[in-house]
């Protein structure tokens, strides 16, 4: 009687069986250079002023066909299948510590900046890729196992800075299986 | 006697607990090329006939490719897109995740698996196909620009 009793669940009905299915790609990525300054290295930044990660560059727009050189950061997919990339770009800290509009590029206020992103070969500014302060979507669409190359364009806040002092933001490149 | 009758109780136990999951894994070796590379695996792992009261588990597995021990950062995370057909998870299932180790920290060049478990209670409601990510991120990053690594969970209700 005891044996029966413990024998029920193993051929139990199997409408209560939760499957679980894993697919086992091998998901890897670098991006360089990781450290950035906006602007170029030791500039100080203006208010109501684009920003691009255009190498060199910085107050230039890229071209109306992005090119390689305009892209200040090169993602390498390592992973074994076809990866989504996401881009959040959250507010800052320290300083006026600009928050994140999340309207793009050409959305800017009191204190808030946007954010667009681009890649090669993309058309400016048709392409310009909306970078939220979190939950973004996906910028880069299933990227094969190869390199690209990316910028953004940073709309910096309409009003004056009011400390002046140096304020941080840590862009997450976040890499998910493409479905 | 009462050994063989303990002995079937306690194997009796364990059937029963594993009776709710059926578990399909197609097994895969890393690339060599990915010996010094941070990765993780699996890209994505679904869950069908869910339903409230379930657990579904599955491990991630960790690869640190740095030459030093490296701290890791394993996270819920609700996705901006999802796949096709899914919703994003409600916010509340954050709080039905069990993640074996949040914090692992893994020698250089060693590879780990953490339990990742979602357990929904009896009373919750979802949507009847909803997605969430376990976002990995190695901690020690310190540049502007950070990576992190994420494993879909895509989740089918039961009818």
């Amino acid at each position: 009687m005891l044996l029966f009793a413990f024998a029920v669940p193993i051929f139990a009905d199997t409408s209560d069986t939760v499957v679980v299915t894993a697919t086992p790609a091998f998901i890897s990525i670098s991006v360089t250079p990781a450290t950035y300054d906006i602007g170029g290295s030791g500039a100080t930044l203006l208010p109501n002023t684009t920003y691009y990660a255009n190498p060199g560059n910085e107050t230039t727009a890229p071209s109306a066909t992005v090119q390689a050189s305009e892209c200040a950061f090169t993602i390498d997919n390592t992973s074994t299948v076809d990866i989504d990339i996401t881009v959040n770009f959250p507010h800052f800290t320290g300083g006026d510590a600009m928050q994140n509009s999340g309207g793009g590029y050409t959305v800017n206020g009191v204190s808030d900046f946007g954010v667009s992103g681009y890649v090669t070969g993309d058309t400016w500014t048709d392409d310009a890729f909306t970078f939220a302060n979190s939950g973004s979507g996906v910028f880069i669409d299933a990227l094969s196992a190869a390199s690209i190359k990316f910028g953004w364009a940073l709309l910096t806040q309409s009003d004056d800075w009011d400390s002046g002092t140096a304020m941080t933001s840590t862009v997450s490149i976040a890499a998910a299986l493409d479905v | 006697m009462k050994k063989i009758i303990i002995l079937l109780l306690a194997v009796g136990l364990l059937l029963s607990g594993c009776g709710q999951t059926s578990t399909t894994v197609e097994p895969l070796e890393p690339p060599p090329e990915l010996y010094d590379k941070i990765w993780i695996s699996p890209g994505k792992v679904e869950v069908g006939n869910f339903f409230p009261g379930a657990r579904a588990e599955y491990p991630i597995t960790i690869h640190n490719g740095n030459d030093e021990p490296t701290e890791f950062s394993i996270a819920f995370q609700v996705p901006g897109s999802t796949a096709e057909g899914y919703e994003p998870a409600p916010s509340a299932v954050e709080g039905w995740m069990i993640i074996e180790d949040p914090s692992p920290v893994l020698e250089a060049k060693e590879t780990r698996e953490v339990l990742i478990a979602v357990v929904m209670p009896e009373d919750a409601e979802a949507p009847a196909k909803w997605e969430f990510w376990i976002a990995v991120k190695d901690i020690t990053q310190t540049g502007m620009v950070q990576t992190e690594l994420a494993c879909r969970w895509l989740v089918e209700m039961s009818d």
